[in-house]
C-alpha cells in the first residue's frame, strides 16, 4: 500500500492534519485517564470489607425519656433489646456495638504494646458483645471470641478483654501470635488480647483502614446501637419487624434501621459520579470524534472528487480507493496516538501529583489506542465506500 | 490496436437524451498517431471515455489490443486501464499534496511492482521529460508545460501500449504546447500507439491521421499517403 | 455592521439547516459537559461568604499528646496535625480577646423533643448549641422573629431558633415566635424562625459531614453546662488520653476533651497577626501551667483555608472539571472540520464580496461572527441541559443538597460558549479569507 506518498502529503498539510492529530492527542489522553480514574474508583468500590454487608444492618435506639439518663438503665435496656433481636425470626447474630461500617469513619484511639518499644498506633476502637465475629460474618483464626463474662461495663476499670484484626496483629507483633499479649490505650486501659479475627476492612479517616480492636462492652451512651445479621432474604421482613418490637418492649425512644448496603451506597457517591461522569464522558468523546471524522472524511471525499477520478483512470480499483482513505485516516489516527501518549502521560502525572490518582497503566494506554483505531476505521467506513463510487470520468470532465 | 465498431453511445436525463456517439466505428492500428478532432458537443470527450473505458457504452463493439472489453468487470477494466492505457488530460490532473516523484508513481502503486523497479521506472521517465532537477517539486511549483510534462512522465513510467490524450495542449502556451507535441512525437516513434483528442490544427497536423467528429459521428477521415506504407508495426 | 453580519450569519445558517444544527448539538453537548463538572466543582470551592471570608477565623490549637501529633488524615487536608476543635475552657478563655469584633463558641448536642403528641412522638434532635454572633456572622435569614442576644446567652435563657423544616415540622410552617417546645425536660421559647436556608457545604461546622443538612435547633451555649447536655453530633469529639465520659458532666467539661468549635469575626483581615499572637501568647501562658505539652502549633484560619484543610476542596471534582473542559475543546476542534467544509462550500460567494470590495480581515470577522453564533446558541441549550444534570448530581450527594448554576457559572458557560465557537471557527475563517477572489471568480 502507498503509506509513504500519504504520510508525505499528510505532513505537507501540516496545519489542517494539526488540529485533527491534535484532537485525536487529547482524546486519547483523556480517554486513558478517564478509564484509569474509572478502574481506580470501581476497585475501590469492589474492595469487600469482609464482612456479610448485604444482610447487615444497623439499628439505633434513640431515647427521648428521662429514664434513659442513667447508665445502668441503659445497660439493662440494651441488654433486654439485643435479647429481643435475636428473637425475631430471620435474624442470625446480633452485636450491640458502636461499630457502623462503611462510614468513612467511626472511632478510633492510640495504642502501644505493653512490654513493647513504646511506638503508638493509631487503630480504629470499638466495644461490642460477643457475637460480633458471627454478626460481620468474618472468622476467627486465633485464640477465643468474646465471652459474656469478659463484659466490664464499670466506666472507671482499666483492664479490658479484646478481640483484634489479623493485619493488626501484623502490624504490632509481626509473626508472633498477640493472643495473651496486652495493649495499653491512650486512657491507660490495660486490654487483654483474647482472639484474632479476619478480614477487616472499614476505611477510615486516617489510614488506619485494617486495624480494628473489638472491646467486650455494652454501647449504650446516647442510645443503644446494634448490628444485626439476617439470612438471606430476609433483611426486608426483619427490618420491618425490628422499630415494632423493640418500642413494645420500651416506649421511651424511637428504633432507626438502616442497611449498611444503604450506607454503603451513601459513602460511595462521589465514586459514583465519578464513574458516571468519566463513562459519560468517554462515551460521548468517541461519539463526538467518531462523527468528526466522518464529517472529515466526507469533506475531503468531495474535495478530492477529481484526483478520486483521475486514480480510477490510472487504474485503481474500488477497493484500492476505499483501502487508500482507511490508510490515510489510520495514519493521521496513528500520529495523534502517538503525540497523544505523551499527553497522556503528562496528563496522568498531573493528575498523580494533585489528586493522588493511580499511575497509567500501559495496557489501558493499548486498549485506548486499540479504539481509536477500531473507531477510525468505523467512521472512514462509509465515506470511503462513497468515494470509491466516484466514476473515473470525472478525470476527463472540464474544470 | 484499437477497434471500435458501431459504438452508440447514450446520455439520458428526466428531460433530453442525447446521443453522444452513434454508429461510431473506428479502427487503429498499433503504432498509429491518430487525431481526433471535431467542434465542442462532436463527442470527442465521449469517444476518448469509451476508448479509455472511463465509461460504458450502450451498443456495438470494442477491442482493445485484440481483446473484446465491452463487458468487464470494474476490477478487469481498472487493471486494463492500469496496464494496457495511459491517459494524459486537458488539466494534467497531477495529485496536488503529491510531489513529481509520487505523482508519477501512483499508477505503479497500483500495478503492484516493487520499491526498486518503481524507483528506477520514475528516475527514467522523470529523466526523459527533462524534469529531473524537479523531483521532489510539488504540482504547485511548477509551470503549465512542466505538470503535463509530468502527466507524461506518468504514463512513461507505466509504459502502456496504449496512450489517449484529452486536448494535452488545451492548457498550454504555443511554446510549451510545441515541448509537448515534440514528446509525444518521440513516445510514437518508440512505438507506442497514441490517439490523441484536440482542438488545435497544428497539433492534429502532428499526427499521422486525423479523424473528424460531427454530432458524434465520425465525418471525415484523412491519411496522409506518406504515413500508409511506412506503418509502424509493434 | 453589526446588523449586516448579523443578517448575514443568519441567512447562511438557515441555507443548511442539518449541518448548522449538527453544529450547536455538537457545541450544546460540549457546553452541558463543562459546565455540569465545572459547576459541581464550585460548589465546592466557591466562597459561601463573598467579601467576608477573609475576616471569619477558625480557631484550633494543640493540645495533643505530647509524645506523636494529631494523625494525619487518609485524604487531603490536615496539614497542621491539630485536632479539629478545642476545649471548653480554652474556647472561653479566648474568647475574651477584645480583637474579634464578633464571636462565638459552638458545639452540637443530641436531645429528646418532646413536641405535641398530636404532632408527633418523641424524637431525638440534633442540636446546636451556639452564640448571638452566629447568626449575623455566617448571615443566617430569618422568617420570623430573630435570634436571642448576648445577654440571652449569658444568662442562659431557655430559648430556641428552629429552623425553617423543623418549624414546618412542629407548628404547621407559621409565625411559631413565642411558642413553647419541650426539650429534654424543660420548655424552650421560639424567638426565631429561619427562611428557608440550605447551604451546599455546611461552612460553619467542617467538621463531620459538611455536605448534610444544617441543624434544625439552635440554642444558646450556656444551656448547655446547666442542663449538662454532652456533645452528640457526627462530628469528631477527640481527644487523647483517658477515654472521657460525659457521665461525669463537671469533669468532663473542663477536661481535655476537644469538642468546642470557636469562630472569629475581625475588623479587618490586617487584624489577623495580632489574633494570632493573642493565641500564641495564651497558649505560652498556659504551657506555664503544663498545658499543651506539644511544640506551639496554633492554627488560626480564615473560612476559605480552613475549608481546604478538612478537605471540602475535593481534587478529583477538579479533575473531573478540568477533563470536561478538555471534552469541550476537543468538541469545538471537531466541529472545526465541519465548520470548514461549511465556509468553503460557500468561496464563490466570498470571492464575488471580496471582489466587491471586502477585505480579508471582512471576511474573517464575518465568518467568527457566525461561529460565534452558533456558539452562544449551542450555549444556550448546553446551560439549559445542564441545569437539570447538576440538580441530579445534587440529589447524588444528598437528599436536600441542591447544585445549580449561579451566576460566576452562568458567565463562565458563557464564556466557553465563546471561546468553543472561536476555536471551531478560527481555520475555516482563516482559510476562507485566505482564498484567492480570481481562483473561484473565474467559474
Amino acid at each position: 500500500m502507498e503509506f509513504g506518498p500519504i504520510a508525505r502529503a499528510i505532513i505537507r498539510n501540516k496545519v489542517r492534519f494539526g488540529l485533527i492529530v491534535l484532537q485525536i492527542a487529547i482524546t486519547l489522553a483523556v480517554v486513558t485517564n478517564a478509564i484509569n480514574m474509572i478502574l481506580a474508583e470501581r476497585a475501590k468500590m469492589l474492595r469487600p470489607s469482609g464482612f456479610d454487608d448485604d444482610n447487615l444492618m444497623w439499628v439505633q435506639s434513640k431515647p427521648f425519656a428521662n429514664a434513659f439518663g442513667e447508665r445502668a438503665y441503659r445497660i439493662t435496656s440494651a441488654v433486654a433489646d439485643e435479647r429481643e433481636l435475636r428473637t425475631i425470626p430471620g435474624v442470625l447474630a446480633v452485636s450491640n456495638t458502636y461499630f457502623i461500617p462503611w462510614q468513612g469513619g467511626g472511632s478510633s484511639g492510640s495504642v502501644k504494646v505493653a512490654g513493647g518499644d513504646g511506638t503508638p498506633h493509631q487503630v480504629q476502637m470499638y466495644s461490642a458483645t460477643p457475637g460480633i465475629i458471627d454478626t460481620l460474618g468474618v472468622r476467627l483464626i486465633e485464640g477465643r471470641d468474646l465471652r459474656d463474662t469478659d463484659i466490664d461495663d464499670d466506666p472507671n476499670s482499666k483492664a479490658a478483654t479484646v478481640l483484634i484484626s489479623h493485619a493488626m496483629e501484623q502490624l504490632l507483633f509481626g509473626n508472633q501470635s498477640a493472643v495473651g499479649r496486652q495493649l495499653i490505650d491512650g486512657g491507660g486501659t490495660v486490654n487483654n488480647i483474647v482472639g484474632v479475627f479476619d478480614p477487616f476492612y472499614n476505611p477510615y479517616g486516617f489510614p488506619i483502614h485494617e486495624y480494628a480492636v473489638f472491646a467486650a462492652g455494652h454501647s449504650s451512651y446516647g442510645g443503644a446501637t446494634f448490628l444485626v445479621r439476617t439470612q438471606p432474604g430476609a433483611m426486608k421482613s426483619v427490618a420491618q419487624q425490628i422499630p415494632k418490637k423493640l418500642v413494645a418492649i420500651n416506649d421511651g425512644r424511637n428504633v432507626d434501621v438502616q442497611s449498611i448496603d444503604d450506607i454503603k451506597h451513601q459513602y460511595f457517591t462521589e465514586s459514583r459520579i465519578i464513574v458516571g461522569g468519566m463513562t459519560a464522558v468517554i462515551v460521548l468523546l468517541l461519539l463526538v470524534t467518531g462523527l468528526g471524522i466522518v464529517g472529515v472524511t466526507s469533506f475531503a471525499v468531495t474535495e478530492r472528487t477529481r484526483q478520486i477520478g483521475t486514480r480510477r483512470a490510472l487504474g485503481a480499483t474500488r477497493p484500492a480507493i476505499v483501502r487508500y482513505f482507511l490508510v490515510e485516516n489510520w495514519m493521521i489516527t496513528s500520529f495523534g496516538s502517538i503525540l497523544g501518549l505523551a499527553l497522556a502521560y503528562a496528563l496522568n502525572f498531573l493528575l498523580v501529583t494533585s489528586t493522588q490518582a493511580v499511575k497509567l497503566d500501559w495496557r489501558i494506554v493499548a486498549i485506548g489506542i486499540a479504539l481509536l483505531w477500531v473507531q477510525t476505521i468505523a467512521a472512514t467506513l462509509a465515506p470511503a465506500i462513497r468515494a470509491a463510487s466516484v466514476p473515473p470520468v470525472i478525470a476527463t470532465r472540464a474544470v | 490496436m484499437l477497434q471500435m465498431e458501431n459504438i452508440r453511445k447514450v446520455y439520458r436525463t428526466d428531460l433530453v437524451e442525447t446521443h453522444a456517439l452513434e454508429n461510431f466505428s473506428l479502427d487503429v492500428g498499433g503504432g498509429e498517431f491518430v487525431a481526433v478532432t471535431g467542434p465542442s458537443g462532436s463527442g470527442k470527450t465521449t469517444f476518448l471515455n469509451v476508448a479509455g473505458l472511463l465509461d460504458v457504452f450502450d451498443g456495438g463493439s470494442y477491442r482493445l489490443a485484440g481483446k473484446d472489453v465491452s463487458r468487464l468487470s470494474d476490477r478487469d477494466m481498472s487493471r486494463i486501464r492500469n496496464q494496457s492505457i495511459g491517459f494524459i488530460f486537458q488539466s494534467f490532473n497531477l495529485i496536488p499534496d503529491l510531489d513529481v516523484f509520487d505523482n508519477v508513481d501512483v499508477p505503479l502503486r497500483y500495478r503492484g511492482i516493487a520499491g526498486g523497479e518503481r524507483k528506477r521506472r520514475i528516475e527514467n521517465a522523470v529523466e526523459m521529460v527533462g524534469l529531473s532537477s524537479r523531483m521532489h517539486h510539488l504540482p504547485s511549483q511548477l509551470s503549465g508545460g512542466q505538470q503535463q510534462r509530468v502527466a507524461i512522465a506518468r504514463v512513461l513510467a507505466a509504459d502502456p501500449e496504449l496512450i489517449l490524450a484529452d486536448e494535452p495542449t488545451g492548457n498550454l502556451d504555443s511554446l510549451m504546447a510545441r515541448e509537448i507535441m515534440d514528446l509525444l512525437d518521440e513516445i510514437n516513434r518508440r512505438g507506442t500507439t497514441i490517439v490523441m483528442v484536440t482542438h488545435s490544427p497544428e497539433c492534429a497536423a502532428r499526427a499521422s491521421r486525423e479523424i473528424h467528429l460531427l454530432d458524434g459521428k465520425v465525418v471525415d477521415i484523412e491519411r496522409p499517403p506518406a504515413l500508409v506504407g511506412s506503418r509502424v508495426v509493434r | 455592521m453589526v446588523r449586516y453580519n448579523l443578517k448575514i450569519a443568519a441567512k447562511s445558517l438557515r441555507r443548511n439547516p442539518v449541518l448548522t444544527a449538527v453544529i450547536i448539538g455538537g457545541i450544546a453537548l460540549g457546553i452541558c459537559i463543562s459546565t455540569t463538572f465545572t459547576t459541581v466543582r464550585h460548589m465546592f470551592t466557591r466562597d459561601p461568604l463573598p467579601g467576608k471570608s477573609q475576616r471569619l477565623l477558625y480557631v484550633r490549637l494543640d493540645n495533643w499528646d505530647k509524645d506523636n501529633p494529631y494523625p494525619a488524615s487518609a485524604d487531603s487536608g490536615n496539614v497542621h496535625r491539630v485536632p479539629p476543635q478545642i476545649t471548653y475552657k480554652d474556647a472561653v478563655e479566648l474568647m475574651r480577646s477584645p480583637i474579634p469584633v464578633r464571636q462565638f463558641m459552638s458545639y452540637v448536642g443530641r436531645l429528646a423533643v418532646f413536641p405535641d403528641r398530636r404532632v408527633s412522638r418523641p424524637f431525638i434532635q440534633r442540636i446546636r448549641l451556639t452564640q448571638a454572633d452566629f447568626f449575623p456572622m455566617f448571615d443566617v435569614p430569618f422568617q420570623y422573629g430573630h435570634s436571642w442576644d448576648r445577654r440571652a446567652d449569658a444568662n442562659g435563657e431557655q430559648v430556641i431558633v428552629l429552623d425553617n423544616a423543623m418549624n414546618q415540622r412542629l407548628f404547621g410552617g407559621g409565625n411559631s415566635v413565642g411558642k413553647t417546645l419541650q426539650i429534654k425536660d424543660r420548655n424552650f421559647t421560639v424567638v426565631g424562625v429561619l427562611a428557608p436556608w440550605r447551604p451546599f457545604i455546611r461552612m460553619y461546622d467542617l467538621v463531620g459531614n459538611w455536605a448534610g443538612p444544617p441543624d434544625g435547633i439552635y440554642m444558646p451555649f450556656s444551656v448547655g453546662p446547666r442542663m449538662e447536655i454532652g456533645p452528640g453530633g457526627d462530628t469528631d469529639t477527640p481527644s487523647w488520653g483517658a477515654n472521657i465520659n460525659f457521665n461525669d458532666y463537671r469533669t468532663a467539661l473542663m477536661s481535655e476533651m476537644n469538642f468546642v468549635q470557636l469562630w472569629v469575626e475581625l475588623r479587618s483581615p490586617a487584624d489577623r497577626a495580632a489574633y494570632q499572637r493573642y493565641v500564641d501568647d495564651y497558649v505560652l501562658q498556659q504551657k506555664k501551667g503544663g498545658r499543651f505539652p506539644r511544640p506551639l502549633n496554633n492554627v488560626v484560619m480564615s473560612l476559605r483555608e480552613s475549608m481546604v484543610d478538612f478537605g471540602v476542596i475535593r481534587p478529583k471534582l477538579s479533575a473531573m472539571a478540568a477533563i470536561s473542559v478538555l471534552f469541550l475543546v476537543i468538541c469545538s476542534l471537531n466541529l472545526s472540520g465541519l465548520v470548514l467544509g461549511k465556509f468553503l462550500a460557500r468561496a464563490p460567494e466570498v470571492s464575488v464580496r471580496r471582489a466587491l470590495g471586502a477585505s480579508r480581515i471582512d471576511v474573517f470577522l464575518q465568518h467568527i461572527f457566525e461561529c460565534e453564533l452558533v456558539g452562544i446558541a449551542g450555549g444556550a441549550i448546553g446551560m439549559l441541559i445542564s441545569v437539570g444534570v447538576v440538580r441530579f448530581i445534587g440529589k447524588l450527594i444528598s437528599d436536600t443538597s441542591v447544585i445549580s448554576l449561579d451566576a460566576e457559572m452562568i458567565a463562565s458557560a458563557i464564556l466557553l460558549s465563546l471561546v468553543a465557537g472561536f476555536v471551531a471557527g478560527l481555520y475555516p475563517a482563516w482559510r476562507i479569507c485566505s482564498v484567492q477572489p480570481a481562483v473561484q471568480l473565474k467559474v
